[in-house]
């Protein structure tokens, strides 16, 4: 049987010279490997103030009657209030906005929103002197 | 029959730069941003803030009237995609980092960061820790909008950024 041994050795690298420049070849995979693990996106952000005097000058012009009966608070807004419409009812007691019904039926905030409006007192909180304050807000 | 043996005995230093060359690259993950986070419209009043949950639901706080025309609240949407089972971080902005929303020269700030999936990390730091299933994750985010005492009436806006952290 014929037999033949081959070994190898590592052979370590000599001087301070080799030992810096595979450190260095190290620290620079590891700064490309590290760069391409951060991403960032950027998303705009918006928010619309409506002018209060806007509200007050449609409530003026266009006055709307508020009546209170069975335990619903009813609005009427003229039919010949021009657009821009009314766009919410809240009650500022309250966290978020009211569900307003449009009689007999639909969403105030979904169309035209001059009629007849209806929402249940309980959905409202009254305030401190027992009065209950409903504000209703036009574009 | 020929038999040969090899002895390798390589430095700590040889055997650190080996395995970093060698190591498998991980595709690099990316974050894209598909909508805006919207506070919608509103009348300022008597002033207090308005918060967008990730869900895109919105309430509000003091004398602040939510209108719900002229402009929808909305979250912030983003998606990461990258290897499938990868873990990552994504950093959005700390508590006390200056958001604003300007109109002109009035502004209103932005803080209080919140997401889905949540938030993870205690305050001042807003990081959310996942992993990728599938190789991508929807990213929702909402904040809270401080409304000044009859702000200026306008159209505001501005952005912020995230950052998401292979891990």
């Amino acid at each position: 049987m014929n037999r033949a041994a081959c070994s190898a050795r590592f052979i370590r690298p000599q001087g301070k010279l080799s030992l810096v420049l595979m450190a260095g070849f190290g620290l620079l995979s590891l700064g490309g490997l590290t760069a391409d693990q951060v991403r960032a996106a950027t998303a705009s952000t918006r928010a619309t103030v409506i002018a209060p005097a806007s509200v007050m000058r449609s409530w003026a012009d266009w006055p709307v009657t508020v009546s209170l009966s069975g335990g619903w608070v009813r609005l009427v807004i003229p039919a010949a209030a021009p657009p821009p419409l009314v766009s919410s009812l809240s009650n500022p007691l309250n966290d978020g906005d009211l569900v307003v019904r449009v009689t007999p039926s639909g969403d105030a905030a979904a169309a035209d929103v001059r009629g007849e409006f209806a929402t249940s007192l309980s959905l409202l909180a009254p305030q401190n002197d027992g009065r209950y304050r409903v504000t209703v807000a036009f574009n | 029959m020929n038999h040969f043996t090899f002895v390798f005995r390589p430095s700590p230093a040889a055997a650190l730069a080996a395995c970093l060359f060698c190591a498998p690259a991980a595709q690099a993950q990316t974050i894209t941003n598909s909508g805006a986070l919207s506070f919608g419209a509103f009348v300022a009043g008597t002033g207090g803030s308005i918060v967008v949950a990730p869900s895109g639901g919105r309430s509000r706080t003091g004398g602040v009237m939510l209108v719900p025309q002229g402009g929808i609240a909305t979250a912030a949407q983003f998606s990461v995609t990258g290897d499938a089972g990868a873990t990552f971080a994504i950093t959005l902005p700390a508590d006390g980092t200056m958001v604003e929303l300007t109109s002109g020269s009035n502004t209103m700030a932005v803080h209080g960061f919140s997401s889905s999936p949540a938030v993870q990390s205690l305050p001042p730091d807003r990081i959310v820790r996942g992993t990728l299933t599938g190789g991508s994750q929807p990213l929702s985010v909402g904040a809270t909008l401080t409304v000044g005492p009859a702000q200026t009436p306008g159209s505001y806006t501005g952005s912020f950024a995230v950052t998401v952290h292979y891990e």
